[in-house]
């Protein structure tokens, strides 16, 4: 058994699966970036991403586990959590021997972890949706912050293409130093290390304000309940948000 | 009435709509339109949650709080010495636009106190509505309420604009209604709702090709401790709207003491908020695990207990009925167990399809085993602890001591809190 490495991407991921596929491998450890210390002692095998290959693998994957897998796998993976792959291997290679059974075993161990962490990063892109806010900069751009737990940028991206459509607005992912941008026709995913705000449009602080007054104003004090809201919207979430940053 | 900013307007108009519960956005799939603005999620999405823990999904707000009628429980009544101001259809399709584009909301709730006649007041919410899809291109969520008495064309011409439409039923009988809401009949309320419930029959047989009408439903608010209603007759009005006229939610609001009236309970009573919950519980009940109101509650015990949850009541009173074997048991049979929601549910009778499952496998698949375990058995195996006492049983099942006594801290708070969960029921 080896330790194989990957360059981070999910195409680089199932270009790796099916290398392993194909060669009948069992990979030790499956890891994206060089580690200098391990690489001493064991042989670290390096997988070149092969945007062919990880579409077939991705279509191999529908036919014989389900298109829902598909969906698992690439939510799973984009926790980011430390040994995903490994994890994500091992459902793989169960998925091949139950093929579309495979959802139907929740607790087997090999299923549980990735329907567990495909939940979790689902509700964080859920969260996100409902959180970004936008400010509409000098240039007519709509420019939002946020800091996701888990890499959601592509999960929201085509929801607010599909309701912002005449909007040129960007996402910034400020753990991540990554944005998606939509420019009125395609959504892309850039590397982007924007620190502060640009400059806003002159109305974007009274309608901010506006907001602000409105959001006072809804809710009722005698049903004043600060732990329940604190609970739906821990500390992490309020950063950026207009109403109560 | 005086001149007030924009920002005046909207405080005082937010302050008014406020005790309108709902919030929900979900259960329409309304899709954007070229060079339009909006859509909205089948899911619904919470964008916020105020002070009170709500969460603040729609822009709510009236078009004015100037208002004809003199309901005792309502801060806009006639005879109410507030402040009074409107906002234009114009200001209102601007803020909501505004507020969409920076994804502060997901759409608008606009409700209206009654100006000069019912059918004036619903011309001027329908303008409203119409200047935000038409000038606006706006496709975002709309909820509009309608005016009890307002003329059916227009009630249908509201319909075909917005994704959900209510009319609240507010008080439960007809005599509570006489004695607070004086200028309501009960029918102004029911022709309208039935109205939109044909309506919403007749667009089904339409087929998928033809215009929406309220593709989210209608829905409805009754207020809760503002006259002697027992639950039970609350539950039995409810059921009957879900299951005759189908109705997306109706919701229980605790009355909040705004008003001093010899009708109502004093300034110094506090809303009622555990049995609010308790309400919500069983509702959830008769909507997504196939109880009838007559099982939760009767004649001789016409309230729901505060101490227990509605489900977990049941199954104690039926203990003749377990244990439940999950490799076998009906998915019906499944969702009376304390402990499992129809999430787990659906997960258990998805996965015996393949294998047998293990108790201890049950916990990875959502059930509750802190309280499932009294009630199942798995291919025979159980927790040994079938064989209890009933009050051993009830002292076990009882919420724990940790929780801070007083309905006022109650944390748990069913209330659209999770738009997501409109579709399971699971909190």
């Amino acid at each position: 058994m080896a330790i194989w490495r990957y360059d981070g991407t999910f195409t680089g991921f199932l270009t790796l699966c099916a290398t392993l596929v194909t060669q009948g491998e069992e990979p030790e450890k499956i890891v994206s970036r060089e580690n200098n210390q391990e690489d001493l002692f064991t042989s670290v095998i390096f997988v070149e991403s092969d945007e062919a290959r990880g579409e077939k693998m991705l279509a191999a994957i529908a036919a014989r586990l389900s298109p829902e897998s598909c969906r698992l796998l690439l939510t799973a993976f984009l926790s980011e959590t430390e040994g995903v792959e490994l994890l994500l291997w091992r459902y793989l290679s169960f998925g091949r021997t139950v093929g579309a059974n495979c959802d139907r075993y929740p607790a087997h161990p090999a299923v549980a972890p990735i329907h567990r962490l495909a939940r979790a990063v689902g509700r964080e892109a859920h969260s996100t949706m409902g959180i970004v806010r936008f400010q509409e900069t000098t240039g007519g751009q709509w420019y939002a912050t946020v800091e996701p737990a888990y890499h959601v940028l592509e999960l929201i991206a085509p929801h607010f293409a599909a309701r912002c459509g005449e909007m040129n607005w960007l996402i910034h992912d400020r753990r991540r130093d990554l944005a998606v941008a939509w420019n009125k026709a395609e959504w892309r995913l850039t590397t982007f290390d924007l620190r502060g705000v640009p400059p806003l449009s002159a109305g974007e602080e009274a309608w901010a304000s506006l907001w602000r007054s409105y959001f006072a104003s809804v809710a009722i004090p005698e049903r004043t309940n600060r732990r329940l809201q604190q609970q739906q919207l821990p500390k992490r979430f309020r950063k950026y948000l207009t109403e109560l940053a | 009435m005086e001149t007030l900013t924009l920002d005046e307007k909207i405080k005082l108009l937010t302050e008014s709509a406020r005790y309108d519960v709902s919030c929900s956005s979900s259960g329409s799939s309304r899709a954007n339109t070229k060079g339009g603005i909006g859509n909205a999620a089948t899911s619904g999405i919470c964008h916020s949650w105020s002070a009170d823990g709500r969460c603040v999904s729609l822009l709510k707000i009236l078009l004015t709080n100037v208002c004809v009628y003199d309901c005792a429980y309502c801060l806009n009544r006639r005879s109410n010495d507030i402040r009074r101001t409107s906002l234009t259809p114009e200001e209102v399709a601007e803020l909501t636009v505004n507020f969409y584009r920076r994804n502060y909301i997901e759409g608008l709730f606009l409700s209206s106190g009654v100006v000069r006649t019912p059918d004036y007041t619903m011309e001027l919410l329908i303008k409203t509505v119409r200047r935000l899809r038409e000038k606006e291109r706006f496709n975002g969520y709309i909820h509009l309420k309608l005016v009890p008495g307002a003329d059916p064309l227009l009630v249908e011409e509201a319909g075909r604009l917005v994704d959900r439409v209510s009319i609240n039923l507010e008080l439960p009988s007809r005599e509570s209604l006489a004695l607070l809401a004086p200028d309501k009949s009960r029918d102004s309320i029911f022709v309208p709702m039935r109205q939109v419930s044909g309506l919403i029959t007749a667009r089904r047989d339409e087929g998928r090709r033809a215009p929406p009408f309220v593709p989210a439903g209608q829905s409805t608010q009754v207020i809760i401790g503002a006259t002697p209603d027992s639950d039970l007759k609350i539950m039995t009005v409810s059921e009957q709207l879900y299951r005759r006229l189908g109705l997306k939610r109706v919701y229980y609001s605790a009355y909040v003491p705004v008003m001093v009236d010899p009708r109502l309970p004093p300034l110094t009573s506090t809303p009622l908020l555990l049995r609010e919950h308790r309400l919500y519980q069983a509702d959830w009940l008769i909507r997504f695990y196939g109880f009838a109101a007559d099982e939760l509650l009767d004649a001789g015990a016409p309230n729901l207990d505060p101490e227990l949850d509605p489900k977990t009541g049941w199954a104690l009173r039926h203990r003749e009925l377990f244990p439940v074997e999950v490799n076998r048991a009906a998915y019906q049979l499944l969702l009376r167990v304390p402990g499992i929601g129809v999430r787990s549910a659906q997960r258990i009778v998805r996965a015996r399809k393949v294998q047998r499952i293990r108790l201890e496998e049950l916990m990875q698949l959502g059930v509750v085993m802190k309280r499932a375990r009294y009630f199942i058995s798995a291919d025979g195996a159980t927790s040994g602890e079938l064989d209890l006492s009933p009050e051993r049983l009830k002292g076990l099942l009882l919420p724990g001591k940790k929780r801070r006594s007083g309905p006022e801290q109650l944390s748990l708070f069913p209330l659209e809190t999770r738009d997501v969960s409109a579709i399971t029921g699971e909190l």
